[in-house]
C-alpha cells in the first residue's frame, strides 16, 4: 500500500468534498471574530496606524507587533478598510445575530474537517481572551494545555481529518523503511509518536524523543514508558545537533509542526543532513501557509519571551513576519541540503490539500 | 523506596486556592473556618480532594472545623488502606446510558408536584421564584438578540432548561432540537412609553409572573423577559420554577445568562454529569446501609420531635387560598457583611449557623416558647462529581431541624450549640427531610404540614461558585444590584426566612402568608431580626446574654396559632368495603401501593400511600369512575370510606 493510500484508508469513507470550503469558512469565522473584536475596542475616528491600535489594546511590549499582523490579514480580506498603506479604519460594529452565525459557522466546519468539539471551545475562548492574551494576562500556552493537559492540543494537531490523514501515511512510510535508530525534534505532544512506535517494535534500537521544553518529556516518559527503547532528552535544534545528542548515525529523523521554528531552515536541514546515514530519511509535517484560524494562537506563541526580543530568521522569511515556508521553499531547501524528495503529500489537487499541512520525506543518498 | 509525597502539600495547596491565601498563611493547627472556610466551600473542597487526590471524604468527615494536619491525617487514612474502609458515600454517580430517559422526582419535587395539585393547605397553581433586577446603558437594538442567544446556549450548556414533568410525576429532558425545547424571552418594549404606562406595565407584568409561575408540566420551567424602558434603561425578569430548580441554581443560572450574554464567544466549561444521572444515582442510596443507619436514626428521635412554633395567627392556614406570598427585606451592605464574617470565624461559627440562630432567637419570642420544630432547605449536593455545584437543576432537600434555646446563655453560645446540634442532624441526611417530615406527619395522623417555618441561607455560595457575578452584560448593559425586587411562592409554607449574597452584600428576606399573620407581628419580628443581625455586624450582639421567653413549650391555651390542633377528623366504622365504590377504591389502592386493602378505614398513608402517590390514584379514579377530586379533599379523609364519600359528593354536585 503506499503512503497516500494508507492515509486516505484511515479516513474510512469520510466524504472529502467540503473540506476546502469547510477550511475557508473556519478561517473566516476566526477573522471575522478578530474584526468584531477590533471593532468593538478601537475609539472612533482614525485612519489608525497598527501601532496605534496597539495602544488602544494596550498590548505588552513582546505582543505588539500582533494587531499590525492581524490588520494586514484583515485588510487583505476586506474586513478591514485601509485608506493609505499602513493606516486602517476600525472594523465595523457586529450585530449578536451575525455573530451567533459566526459562532455556528465555526462549528459546523470544525465538525466537517473531522475536530473534536474542545476545537470550537479553544478557538472562542481564544477569541474572548484576546484582551487578556494581548496585555500578557493570560498566556496562549494556558489556552493551548488547560491544567497541563494535552486535549486541546491533540485536538489541533491529531485528532482531524488532515492528521488523521498525514499520521496514517507517514506510519505507512516508516513501517515499510524499519529504521534502527530515531531522532525526533520538538516533539512536544508526540503526536505522530504514539502511532509510530508500535510499528518500531522489532526493528528500533533506539528512539530519542527531544524537545526544547521538558515540560513535554516527563510526560513521554510516563505515556511512552512501555517502549524500552525511547529515550526524551531536552534537545535545542536551533544549535549544533551532534553535540547534543551525539554523532549519529541515525536512520530517521522526525520533525511535525517543528522545523519553521528554526531561525535558518537550511542551517538546520545540512545539521541533520549531518546526522542521516546514508539511505536515511528525514521526515517532516509542516504548515505551508498560516490559516487564518491560528491567528488567535499562533502569533502569541511566536512573540519574544517576556523581556526578550523575537527570533529573527536569517532565511527566506528574513524581513517578513511569516512563520512558516511555502511547499516549494521546503522542496527547494531540502534538495539544497542534499536531500532527495520521496514523499510529498497530499496531492496538490486532494482535497485535503487545502489544510496546507503536508507531510515530506527526503533521504539522504546511500 | 521514594516516599509517597504527604498529602499536606497537596490539601495546602487546595485550601490556599479556595481561601485566595497563601499557602505559607495556612498553618497545621488552624481550622477551615478560622481561614475564612465555610461550609459550600468546604463542600467544594471535598470535590477538590476527590478530584486531585483521589480519596472520597464522608460528608460528615468535612466539617468547617477541621484543621490542615486533621484533613491530612484523614486523607491518608482514607487513601492509604487500599479502599476497605469503605466508600465515604454508599454510591458513585454513573452516567445513564439514556440521557432523555424519563427519571423520577426527587422527594422535595414531588411535594412542589403535589402542592401545585392543590394537594396541602397553603398550596399555589405554581411553587417559584420571580425576581427583576434594573439595568443601565443597555443597547436596546441589540438587547433581545443578546438575551436570546445568551438563554439558546444555556439551554444546549444545562439540560434542566429543557426538562419536562410529566403528568404523572416522572421527569425528562427534551432533546435541544425538540419543539419548544429552547426556551426564548419575551419583550415589553417601553421605550416609547410615558411615566404612567410604564409604571402601570410594570406592575402588570410583576403580577402576572409572580401569580402564574413558569410550569415544567406545560413548558419551560423558566420565564424569562426583558423591559426596554427609555435612556438605554431596563428590566430583566426572571421566574422559576422550583420543580424544576433550587436556590442554588438560581444563583448560577444569572451568572451563566449573563456571561453568555456579555461574550457571544464565551464557552462554559462542559458538565459531565447531569441532574437524571444525579437522581438516578441517589435512588440507590435507599438500598444501602448507610441509608437505613440514618433512617433508624430520625425514626427513633421523632416522637420526641417538637411542634412547629406556635406564632399567634389570625386565621386557620386551612381556611386562607393565599395568590402571593408577602416579602420583608434587608441588607448588610458589603462591609457590614464582611464584618459579620469575621465575626463569626472569630467565635467559630458559619455565618449560616449564626443566621439560624438568629432567626430562631427572634421565632422564641414572637412565639412565646424556646423549643420548636424548623424546616431548613439544604441546597449542598452531595459532592458525587465535582461538576455537581455547577449543574442546575432542583437538587434542593431540606432537613427538620428541633431548636431548643438555652435560657441565659449568650448569643455566641446559643450559636455554637445551634451550629454543633445542626452539624449532628445533617449528619444523618442521606434520608431527606421531606420523608422524614412525611413519616412524623403519619405519626401523628395529621395530613397538614409539620414544619411551616423554613430557613434557608446560601450564604458562602459566592466564594463557593468562584468569582463574583459579574456587573456588565453586554448589550444588555450593566447592572443595578440596588434595584432588585423579588417574589417567592412555595407551598406548605407560612413562613420562611432567606439569606443570600448579591453583589458582595449579605440581602435577607422574610416570605410569608399575609393572610394567617397579623401584619403588625410580622413587622415587629423583622425588625427584631435587623436588630440582632445589625448588632452581631458591629460585634455588640454576641457576649449580651439573649433575652427569651420562660415557657419551653408552647401553651396551647385555646388561641388560633401555627402548628395548633387539626380539625377533628370524622371516624370511619372499621369493617370490609362496604358498597361497589369502596370495592373499586379498595382494590385501585392494593393495585396502586401493591399491599392487601381490607379495611374500609384504612388510611392511604398507613399502608406506604405518599402525596404522590395520592396524586396518581386520584387521576386513576378520574379516568375510571369519572370524577375528578382535588388532592385536598381526599387528605382531609384519607381513607377508603372517606374517599367513597368524597367521590359521592363530588358526583352529585358535578
Amino acid at each position: 500500500m503506499t503512503a497516500h493510500r494508507a492515509g486516505l484508508a484511515a479516513l474510512g469513507n469520510t466524504p472529502l468534498g467540503d473540506v476546502p470550503g469547510d477550511v475557508r469558512r473556519l478561517d473566516l469565522a476566526v477573522l471575522t471574530g478578530i474584526a468584531a473584536f477590533l471593532g468593538s475596542r478601537l475609539p472612533e475616528g482614525g485612519p489608525w496606524t497598527a501601532d496605534q491600535v496597539a495602544d488602544a489594546l494596550g498590548a505588552a511590549p513582546r505582543h505588539r507587533w500582533i494587531p499590525g499582523r492581524w490588520l494586514t490579514v484583515l485588510a487583505d480580506e476586506a474586513l478591514v478598510e485601509s485608506s493609505a498603506p499602513g493606516r486602517y479604519h476600525r472594523p465595523r460594529r457586529y450585530r449578536r445575530a451575525e455573530l451567533a452565525a459566526v459562532r455556528d459557522t465555526l462549528d459546523r466546519a470544525r465538525r466537517g474537517l473531522g475536530y473534536p468539539e474542545t476545537l470550537t471551545r479553544y478557538l472562542l475562548e481564544s477569541l474572548r481572551l484576546l484582551p487578556e492574551q494581548l496585555r500578557d494576562e493570560v498566556s496562549a500556552q494556558t489556552l493551548l494545555f488547560p491544567d497541563g493537559e494535552f486535549g486541546v492540543a491533540a485536538a489541533a494537531y491529531r485528532d482531524n481529518l488532515v492528521n488523521a490523514y498525514l499520521n496514517a501515511a507517514a506510519v505507512e512510510y516508516v513501517r515499510r523503511l524499519a529504521p534502527g535508530r530515531t531522532l525526533e525534534l520538538g516533539a512536544g505532544t508526540g503526536s505522530l509518536t504514539v502511532g509510530l512506535l508500535p510499528v518500531l517494535r522489532g526493528c528500533a534500537t533506539e528512539y530519542l524523543f527531544t524537545d526544547l521544553s521538558a515540560f513535554f518529556l516527563e510526560e513521554a516518559r510516563v505515556r511512552f514508558g512501555g517502549y524500552a527503547f525511547l529515550r526524551a532528552e531536552v534537545l535545542d535544534f536551533s544549535q549544533d545537533l551532534a553535540a547534543q545528542c551525539g554523532p549519529g548515525p541515525f536512520d530517521l529523523v522526525i520533525a511535525v509542526n517543528a522545523a519553521h521554528n528554526a531561525p535558518h531552515v537550511g542551517e538546520l536541514l545540512a545539521r541533520i543532513r549531518g546526522l542521516l546515514a546514508p539511505g536515511g530519511a528525514l521526515l517532516l509535517v509542516e504548515t505551508c501557509r498560516e490559516h487564518h484560524q491560528s491567528l488567535t494562537s499562533m502569533p502569541f506563541l511566536l512573540s519574544a519571551r517576556p523581556g526578550g526580543t523575537r527570533p529573527e530568521r536569517r532565511d527566506t522569511r528574513a524581513g517578513t513576519d511569516r512563520t512558516y515556508l511555502t511547499r516549494e521553499e521546503w522542496r527547494d531547501s531540502l534538495a539544497a541540503a542534499g536531500l532527495t524528495p520521496r514523499l510529498d503529500l497530499p496531492p496538490v489537487d486532494h482535497p485535503l490539500a487545502a489544510f496546507s499541512q503536508r507531510l515530506f520525506v527526503a533521504a539522504r543518498n546511500p | 523506596m521514594t516516599p509517597l509525597p504527604s498529602p499536606a502539600r497537596d490539601l495546602t495547596r487546595i485550601w490556599a486556592e479556595l481561601l485566595g491565601l497563601d499557602p505559607g498563611e495556612i498553618g497545621p493547627d488552624a481550622s477551615f473556618l478560622r481561614l475564612g472556610g465555610d461550609s459550600v466551600l468546604a463542600v467544594r473542597m471535598s470535590a477538590l480532594v476527590r478530584k486531585r487526590l483521589g480519596v472520597e471524604l464522608a460528608l460528615s468527615d468535612v466539617t468547617v472545623e477541621i484543621t490542615l494536619s486533621a484533613l491530612a491525617d484523614l486523607v491518608a487514612r482514607r487513601g492509604g488502606d487500599g479502599g476497605t474502609a469503605g466508600r465515604a458515600l454508599p454510591v458513585d454517580i454513573r452516567r445513564r446510558p439514556d440521557p432523555d430517559a424519563p427519571f423520577p422526582l426527587m422527594p422535595l419535587q414531588q411535594g412542589y408536584f403535589v402542592g401545585q395539585h392543590d394537594g396541602w393547605e397553603l398550596s399555589y397553581d405554581s411553587a417559584h421564584f420571580y425576581g427583576d433586577m434594573a439595568l443601565r446603558d443597555m443597547d436596546a437594538d441589540e438587547a433581545e438578540e443578546t438575551l436570546a442567544d445568551a438563554l439558546h446556549r444555556l439551554a444546549l450548556h444545562q439540560p434542566t432548561l429543557r426538562a419536562r414533568i410529566t403528568p404523572d410525576g416522572m421527569q425528562h429532558v427534551l432533546p435541544p432540537d425538540a419543539p419548544g425545547a429552547i426556551p426564548r424571552p419575551r419583550v415589553h418594549d417601553l421605550r416609547g412609553a410615558g411615566e404612567e404606562e410604564i409604571r402601570a406595565t410594570l406592575e402588570t407584568v410583576r403580577h402576572e409572573m409572580a401569580t402564574t409561575g413558569p410550569d415544567p408540566l406545560t413548558g419551560p420551567g423558566l420565564d424569562v423577559r426583558l423591559t426596554l424602558l427609555p435612556g438605554d434603561r431596563g428590566r430583566l425578569h426572571t421566574a422559576m420554577s422550583l420543580i424544576a430548580m433550587d436556590g442554588w441554581s438560581a444563583t448560577l443560572l444569572n451568572r451563566e445568562l449573563l456571561a453568555l450574554a456579555a461574550d457571544w464567544n464565551a464557552v462554559p466549561a462542559p458538565l459531565e454529569v447531569d441532574f437524571g444521572d444525579y437522581v438516578t444515582s441517589i435512588g440507590r442510596l435507599r438500598a444501602t446501609g448507610q441509608w437505613a443507619a440514618d433512617r433508624d436514626w430520625w425514626w427513633d428521635r421523632l416522637d420526641d420531635a417538637p411542634p412547629p412554633p406556635a406564632l399567634p395567627l389570625r386565621a386557620d392556614p386551612r381556611d386562607v387560598a393565599p395568590t402571593l406570598m408577602d416579602t420583608r427585606e434587608a441588607r448588610l451592605d458589603a462591609a457590614r457583611w464582611a464584618a459579620l464574617r469575621e465575626a463569626c470565624a472569630a467565635h467559630g461559627v458559619t455565618p449560616s449557623a449564626a443566621m439560624l440562630t438568629a432567626f430562631s432567637v427572634v421565632l422564641a419570642r414572637w412565639a412565646g416558647h424556646r423549643r420548636m420544630l424548623l424546616n431548613t432547605l439544604q441546597l449542598n449536593r452531595l459532592p458525587l462529581h465535582p461538576d455537581i455545584h455547577r449543574t442546575i437543576g432542583a437538587f434542593a432537600s431540606t432537613l427538620l431541624v428541633p431548636v431548643a434555646l438555652d435560657a441565659g446563655r449568650t448569643f455566641a453560645e446559643l450559636a455554637v450549640e445551634r451550629q454543633r446540634s445542626f452539624g449532628e442532624h445533617a449528619g444523618h441526611s442521606l434520608i431527606s427531610g421531606v420523608e422524614v417530615a412525611r413519616e412524623l406527619a403519619r405519626r401523628r395522623g395529621t395530613t397538614r404540614p409539620v414544619a411551616p417555618v423554613v430557613f434557608q441561607s446560601t450564604l458562602g455560595m459566592d466564594a463557593a461558585v468562584g468569582e463574583r457575578q459579574a456587573r456588565s452584560a453586554g448589550p444588555l448593559g450593566e447592572l443595578d444590584f440596588a434595584d432588585f425586587y423579588h417574589q417567592l411562592r412555595t407551598p406548605q409554607v407560612a413562613l420562611e426566612a432567606r439569606f443570600w449574597e448579591m453583589n458582595a452584600e449579605m440581602v435577607f428576606a422574610f416570605s410569608l402568608v399575609a393572610e394567617v399573620f397579623e401584619a403588625d407581628q410580622v413587622d415587629a419580628a423583622f425588625r427584631g431580626l435587623v436588630e440582632l443581625v445589625e448588632a452581631l455586624a458591629d460585634g455588640s450582639g454576641w457576649e449580651r446574654v439573649v433575652e427569651l421567653p420562660g415557657a419551653v413549650d408552647a401553651p396551647r391555651d385555646g388561641r388560633l396559632s401555627l402548628g395548633g390542633p387539626a380539625a377533628a377528623e370524622t371516624a370511619v366504622a372499621a369493617g370490609p368495603p362496604r358498597d361497589e365504590l369502596e370495592q373499586r377504591i379498595a382494590l385501585l389502592w392494593e393495585e396502586i401501593l401493591d399491599v392487601p386493602v381490607l379495611d374500609r378505614a384504612t388510611s392511604f398513608f398507613s399502608v406506604g400511600g405518599d402525596s404522590l402517590l395520592a396524586v396518581r390514584t386520584l387521576a386513576r379514579l378520574a379516568k375510571d369512575v369519572g370524577v375528578a377530586m382535588r388532592v385536598r379533599r381526599f387528605l382531609d379523609a384519607p381513607t377508603v370510606a372517606g374517599l367513597a364519600e368524597a367521590v359521592r359528593e363530588r358526583g352529585a354536585a358535578q
